[in-house]
């Protein structure tokens, strides 16, 4: 892969893949040729047929339209944790940051606490109060994502606060909220997209994690990690009921990794140049 | 030493408190009247006021807190809202297969990750270094949940060596514990390999070899003593995987385990029990990183007491 052109051409591949995705899981409702739940009596574990184009699961639903629903929910999970995730690094990263002080202090020990629970912990632990669900998916990935962006957007600040152009800001009498929209943001959101790529990736996972041991998003909406559960039961008849989701689930892990190692590599690179 | 092992001790404690403060808020919460589920459907009020007198759940919230402190003490978690079990039982019937499931994932990784990593580090460029590469890509990339059923439909489906599921005899380990470890493995192997490697290219090798010491005796003498502080240090590191993957790989494979027993707790909305099993777990997570720091300022005494060593 060290190659420039295969470089690029396995990160076009990435790309367009994660590209294809998000148009399938937005479109799903348009494109897959039956709802999720539709049950097709005659074609219970069926094979690959035209009408069924990745066969039929245990209660004869197809199996493709449940791949693209199972999209809607990991891209979903994955958009949604890392959203909240970028906001609040954004605040609490700059303010912690750029003011230091009991701000900063507080951030920094109440983080280490966070570091020292393991995540699964916590996510279990905030889907026992909230109920299994998308939404106590939603809520516990966010809780347990946040700490990391945050020290890391907080620790670039701290580099940045330091530069001509901020001490600049400030000798004009510049507010704080004008500095970190002109200057502190416009230097942050490089790294924090190409970050966000790889942890999409990781929070993708764990929503899939989750919901291969039943605590995620619950029957009869489709995951990616409940459809390997179920499929394991019929492993000796049907493998492919395990192997299409865990196909669709490594390869948007992987490419969501790819490009987001990629953009870091690339945007460092431009950093290091113009600065 | 004894200095050393009181701060850090000192140091553990903000944090189990922490933890535990998450525990009890979490139940505190958390949706439904426990005094109802431990007195029964059929109680009339004076009963019920007296359960919540006894259990103090009349208390204000802080006075709970501590009780639920001391009882935490004494591994006294109360009754498991789903069966009335007492849930100090339930956990100690769990602790023993996440136990006997992580020491021996911890075993077969730490071995197989240093043999692949040490074998590549050495043949650098070669055969042996370009399946370690492949190996721990891979063993990085699956997730245990996509690898759990593939390893059970070659070997238990198709080939029959192993159970597919279960507990019990020592052939119900294989499987559970080669896919607990593939993580950690992987992350063993590929710290193994970086640092030997760096190692081996140090000039004190050469010398080595310039004295006349053979291949074996430069690897045992030099490259495995320095290298295996890092490895140390992925091992230790790897019990954070062996945690994640316990809740993963037992309900995959049916063990009664903590792991298993916290998502049915989940699932059933027991929530002293996963109190109960969150707490164990934090506090046996922050334990092993208190006895690895320490095993680290044993092996080197360079590693100076303030701070963490990461």
């Amino acid at each position: 892969m060290k190659s420039g052109f295969f470089r690029s051409l396995w990160i076009g591949l990435c790309a367009s893949y994660i590209l294809l995705l998000i148009g399938a899981a937005v479109f799903a409702p348009w494109i897959a040729p039956y709802s999720y739940e539709t049950q097709n009596r005659e074609a219970i574990l069926a094979a690959p047929s035209p009408k069924h184009w990745l066969g039929t699961d245990e209660l004869g639903r197809d199996v493709f339209s449940r791949l693209l629903y199972g999209a809607r929910v990991s891209l979903g999970i994955g958009l949604g944790v890392e959203s909240i995730t970028i906001f609040v690094a954004l605040l609490l990263g700059t303010l912690a940051g750029y003011f230091r002080g009991k701000i900063d202090t507080l951030l920094m020990r109440f983080t280490d606490a966070m570091f020292a629970f393991p995540d699964i912990l916590l996510a279990i632990l905030i889907l026992g109060i909230s109920g299994p669900g998308f939404q106590g998916v939603l809520i516990a990935l966010a809780v347990v994502n946040w700490p990391s962006m945050t020290r890391l957007v907080r620790g670039l600040t701290l580099v940045l606060r330091e530069k001509d152009f901020v001490l600049a800001a400030q000798s004009t009498g510049a507010p704080g909220s004008w500095i970190a929209r002109k200057h502190l943001f416009p230097h942050l959101i490089r790294t924090v997209f190409a970050v966000s790529t790889v942890e999409i990736a990781g929070l993708i996972l764990a929503e899939s994690a989750l919901s291969f041991i039943g605590i995620g998003v619950q029957p009869p909406y489709p995951s990616w990690g409940s459809m390997i559960s179920n499929g394991r039961d019929f492993m000796r008849s049907q493998p492919s009921l395990v192997f299409y989701p865990a196909l669709a689930l490594s390869m948007t892990v992987i490419s969501l990794t790819f490009v987001g190692e990629w953009l870091q590599d690339r945007w460092q690179l431009i950093d290091r140049k113009s600065s | 030493m004894g200095r050393l092992i009181t701060q850090r001790l000192l140091l553990a404690i903000p944090t189990l408190l922490f933890i535990s403060l998450l525990t009890f808020c979490m139940g505190y919460f958390a949706p439904g009247d426990p005094v109802r589920i431990i007195a029964g459907e059929k109680a009339d009020d004076a009963a019920i006021e007296r359960v919540r007198q006894q259990y103090g759940l009349d208390q204000p919230p802080h006075i709970q807190y501590l009780r639920f402190l001391t009882n935490a003490l004494r591994l006294d978690f109360g009754i498991s809202y789903y069966n009335q079990r007492p849930i100090g039982q339930i956990v100690r019937e769990g602790i023993l297969p996440t136990a006997t499931l992580a020491l021996c994932a911890i075993l077969l990784a730490s071995t197989l990750g240093m043999t692949l990593g040490f074998l590549a580090a050495w043949y650098q460029g070669r055969a042996v270094d370009k399946i370690s590469i492949v190996v721990s890509l891979l063993g990085i990339t699956v997730p245990n949940f996509v690898l759990a059923p593939l390893l059970v439909y070659l070997f238990a489906v198709q080939l029959r060596w192993f159970p597919v599921a279960g507990w019990g005899q020592w052939i119900y380990i294989v499987l559970p514990a080669v896919v607990l470890a593939a993580r950690p493995t992987a992350f063993i192997a590929r710290l193994a390999r970086t640092s030997a490697s760096e190692t081996l290219g140090q000039e004190f090798i050469r010398t080595a070899y310039a004295k006349g010491l053979s291949g074996f005796q430069v690897f045992k003498g030099h490259v495995f003593r320095n290298a295996m502080l890092v490895v140390l240090t992925g091992i230790g590191n790897s019990f954070g995987f062996l945690l994640t993957g316990s809740f993963i790989v037992e309900t995959a494979f049916g063990i009664p385990g903590l792991g298993y027993k916290s998502v049915q707790a989940v699932l059933q909305r027991d929530y002293p029990v996963i109190q109960a099993t969150t707490l164990l777990f934090a506090f046996l997570f922050v334990m092993i990183n208190l006895l690895l720091d320490l095993t680290y300022s044993w092996l080197d005494p360079r590693i100076k007491v303030q701070g963490r060593t990461s």
